[in-house]
């Protein structure tokens, strides 16, 4: 699997200008969302500062030694990376209102329409929803039945969400991804472009997406998980949390 | 042994199954993804059910992924949340609520109106619920309003977002119809069939919706005559509060007139057939975005002023002289008006960069800017929705490889009464799941499940189903099952906002009345469908 730069380079320089300087700031806030931003923050900073940061608004989080320490530094990871993307995707919101803005005044004053233009906001929805879904996970944007929910007790919900992640979205993330696999490494193996002649020749990178979603949602989920079991295991550690306040 | 391994048990199983593991309350797209997901595997496991059913999930996702109708969904909501934060909304509330309050029942009239035009800018329940219950009911309460009925008239016209278009509602609903119509006319032969699009239902809801908002009115003033004491008029001098009159009307038409002309350009470019759902909500999202650039920084607004001019006068020239670019020949004069057009766009974009800037510079009472606020609110709507999308699609495809559309469509045919029956338990099933469904849900459940066998149907002898009117149906009756204690969802947003001193079941009272308003509303539709046919005929011809 050998990625053709260079024809990749060649096919964006045909692109309108617009357009290109659209696909620059993707691509550079993609880079910047996923790599640097971590990195830098590794670097910069303890585990423990980042949970404090990261987590001001869950007032038990507290750093403790021990497995349970670095499960919650494991959780905080991925949580944190959950968070960074989804903040970033957010921005896509603004880009593909203008997009279409700017799409709908060229065609109506200027009778001037752009294919690629056109594709590049389908793009920008799917990556929106796909890249977010595990931010929205996190911010518990994900709409639950809550009759019965909402008036349980702490540990009831950590025992629903520790199940529901296991027996649910884990597996339905394996699953997701084994099958969408194969669809994406065909995409792969022809570059698939658009259907239309003059569209945007990268199907196969938006295909990727689905894989991307998939890895998303399982990080959230296991750290959902690791959060749901320090919430079930608190009342046996609470003597070291009390000291660590 | 026979019966446990047919198609109909099966399918009861599942449904069975996947609703009571809903209300565990681990959040709804997982578990009907991961219910349906493990029912399938261990009824493959008994040979049962052929796992390459599931296999076509990713492929279902992509089409998610690159559907030109659903990108409208992010756009409505990026303009709703949009106006919603900048207290748009509000100010609206407030200068309507002046406007009638010196009538008796005013109050409640302006909760009505001012729902009707949110929803027709928004369409999100919960946002309009809350401000409405925050701004209107202590109001209300302290002018002496009965309770109950302050709280149904603003339950009620909450839920107008989702009748009146545009409404994400209509979008998703009209989606999934427009499969099920296409499934239908490909089973009866039809290999060629009129596609039904989003602006028909937008077309179609308009009317009803309206019809609705008026029948709250009516109720509201048949309680203002029958029970005065339960909606008193303010004294008008109280409202003003020592202004003059004409500086209050003028106040009041300046701060209404960016809404409406944003209502109406959204609401008219659809309408009139000139854009699709998608491109005028982008229209509305960038006019909302200038909107409330221009309130949170009035004194930048000129530069914003000067965009929505430069707009206007783009599309003015553009209606007087032909602007297409890619000719060879162009006479002077439409050189001229080229250049000038492209002047007036290089205006516009500098009014919406303003816009940006100063949505960017606005914070909020904690000190964050409100503008990545703003996104981060339309990802998390946007990603919920689909989702849950994602997770209903692997439902149908499980549900699919368990022959359950043979199933539905085999019960559906073999009941007695035909076509009537069919729709009142379609109805009624709609109606019950929404006691403890969301919306979303039952849309994505039950549509691509029973709408190809209904648009399939008769309504009389000789006279097709029309997907118009079914949609239209399946969304007043959606409505209702907001407003279903104990669990309508926007009884429990009310809640949340309302003063601990009224009581839940005042709430209740007061949604009742409004409830049978929308039952006696479908049964309206069905005797005069063309309420809903007849606008969208009207405009896009047969």
């Amino acid at each position: 699997m050998n990625v053709d730069f260079i024809g990749l380079w060649h096919s964006l320089e045909r692109l309108p200008f617009l357009f290109s300087i659209t696909v620059y700031v993707l691509v550079l806030l993609t880079v910047v969302a996923f790599f640097v931003i971590p990195v830098f923050l590794l670097l910069r900073y303890e585990p423990r500062d980042i949970i404090k940061n990261f987590h001001a608004d869950h007032a038990s989080t507290v750093w403790q030694p021990g497995w349970r320490g670095q499960l919650q530094t494991l959780a905080s990871w991925l949580t944190l990376f959950n968070t960074v993307t989804g903040k970033f995707a957010a921005w896509l919101v603004l880009f593909m209102t203008l997009m279409q803005f700017v799409v709908v005044i060229m065609r109506y004053v200027f009778a001037y329409g752009s294919i690629q233009m056109q594709e590049s906001i389908w793009y920008m929805h799917g990556l929106l929803f796909m890249l977010g879904a595990g931010y929205t996970l996190a911010k518990e944007g994900h709409v639950r039945l809550d009759v019965f929910y909402r008036e349980a007790a702490e540990r009831t919900k950590a025992k629903i969400n520790l199940v529901g992640s296991v027996i649910f979205l884990l597996p339905f993330c394996i699953v997701n991804f084994d099958f969408a696999w194969s669809l994406v490494m065909n995409s792969w193996a022809v570059r698939e472009g658009s259907t239309e002649t003059v569209g945007l020749p990268y199907i196969y990178l938006f295909k990727t997406v689905i894989l991307v979603f998939s890895v998303l949602l399982a990080m959230e989920g296991v750290s959902l998980a690791i959060k749901s079991i320090l919430e079930l295991t608190k009342n046996a550690n609470s003597n070291i949390e009390a000291k660590s306040v | 042994m026979e019966f446990l391994t047919s198609p109909e048990f099966l399918c009861a199983a599942l449904f069975v199954s996947v609703i009571i593991l809903l209300l565990f309350g681990f959040p709804v797209a997982f578990s009907l993804a991961g219910s349906s997901m493990l029912f399938a595997f261990i009824a493959a496991g008994f040979g049962l059910f052929d796992v390459s059913f599931i296999s076509a999930l990713p492929q279902r996702i992509f089409s998610i992924m690159r559907n030109e109708v659903l990108v409208a969904v992010p756009l409505f909501v990026f303009m709703g949340v949009t106006l919603e934060r900048s207290k748009i909304a509000e100010e609206l509330l407030d200068n309507m609520g002046k406007l009638f309050g010196s009538i008796r029942g005013g109050l409640g009239y302006s909760v009505c109106i001012v729902g009707a035009l949110l929803a027709a800018s928004t369409g999100i329940v919960g946002a309009t619920v809350v401000t409405m219950g925050l701004l209107s009911l202590p109001t209300m309460i302290r002018r002496g309003y009965s309770p109950s009925l302050a709280c149904g008239s603003i339950c009620a016209s909450g839920t107008l977002g989702q009748v009146i278009p545009p409404s994400i509602v209509l979008v998703l609903l009209g989606d999934q119809l427009s499969t099920a119509f296409q499934q239908a006319q490909f089973s009866l032969g039809n290999f060629s069939p009129d596609a039904l699009s989003v602006n028909d239902l937008f077309a179609g809801a308009l009317i009803p919706g309206l019809v609705l908002v008026g029948m709250y009115i009516i109720y509201q003033i048949i309680i203002a005559i029958v029970r005065p004491d339960a909606s008193p008029a303010i004294p008008p001098d109280e409202i003003r509060q020592g202004e003059s009159k004409r500086a209050f009307v003028w106040k009041l038409v300046a701060t209404l007139f960016a809404p409406l002309v944003l209502i109406v350009a959204v609401l008219g470019s659809i309408l009139a057939g000139l854009a699709s759902p998608t491109e005028s909500a982008a229209m509305g999202g960038t006019g909302a975005l200038m909107m409330a650039g221009y309130r949170v920084a009035p004194e930048k607004g000129r530069l914003i002023v000067v965009g929505v001019v430069c707009l206007v006068i783009m599309l003015a020239i553009t209606s007087l002289f032909d602007l297409r670019l890619q000719r060879d020949e162009l006479t002077t004069v439409e050189w001229a008006a080229v250049f000038v057009a492209l002047v007036c766009a290089i205006g516009l974009v500098i009014g919406i960069h303003t816009a940006i800037l100063s949505v960017y510079a606005k914070l909020d009472e904690n000190g964050n800017s409100i503008l990545p606020q703003i996104m981060r609110q339309t990802l998390l709507v946007s990603s919920m929705v689909f989702v849950i999308l994602i997770g209903a699609s692997m439902f149908s495809l499980v549900f699919r490889g368990l022959r359950g559309d043979e199933v539905v469509e085999s019960v559906l045919h073999n009941l007695p009464g035909g076509t009537l029956t069919v729709l009142l338990l379609i109805m009624l099933v709609m109606f019950l799941l929404g006691f403890i469904l969301d919306f979303l849900e039952i849309i994505f459940i039950v549509v691509p499940i029973v709408g190809p066998v209904v648009l399939q149907m008769e309504v009389a002898p000789g006279i097709p189903m029309n997907p118009v009117w079914l949609g239209v149906m399946m969304a007043v009756n959606l409505q209702t099952s907001f407003l279903t204690p104990p669990f309508g969802f926007s009884l429990f947003y009310l809640r949340g906002v309302a003063p601990p001193s009224i009581r839940t079941i005042e709430i209740y009272k007061g949604v009742a009345p409004f409830v049978l308003i929308q039952l006696m509303m479908l049964v309206v539709l069905w005797f005069f469908p063309s309420l809903a046919t007849w606008l969208p005929h009207a405009i896009y011809g047969p």
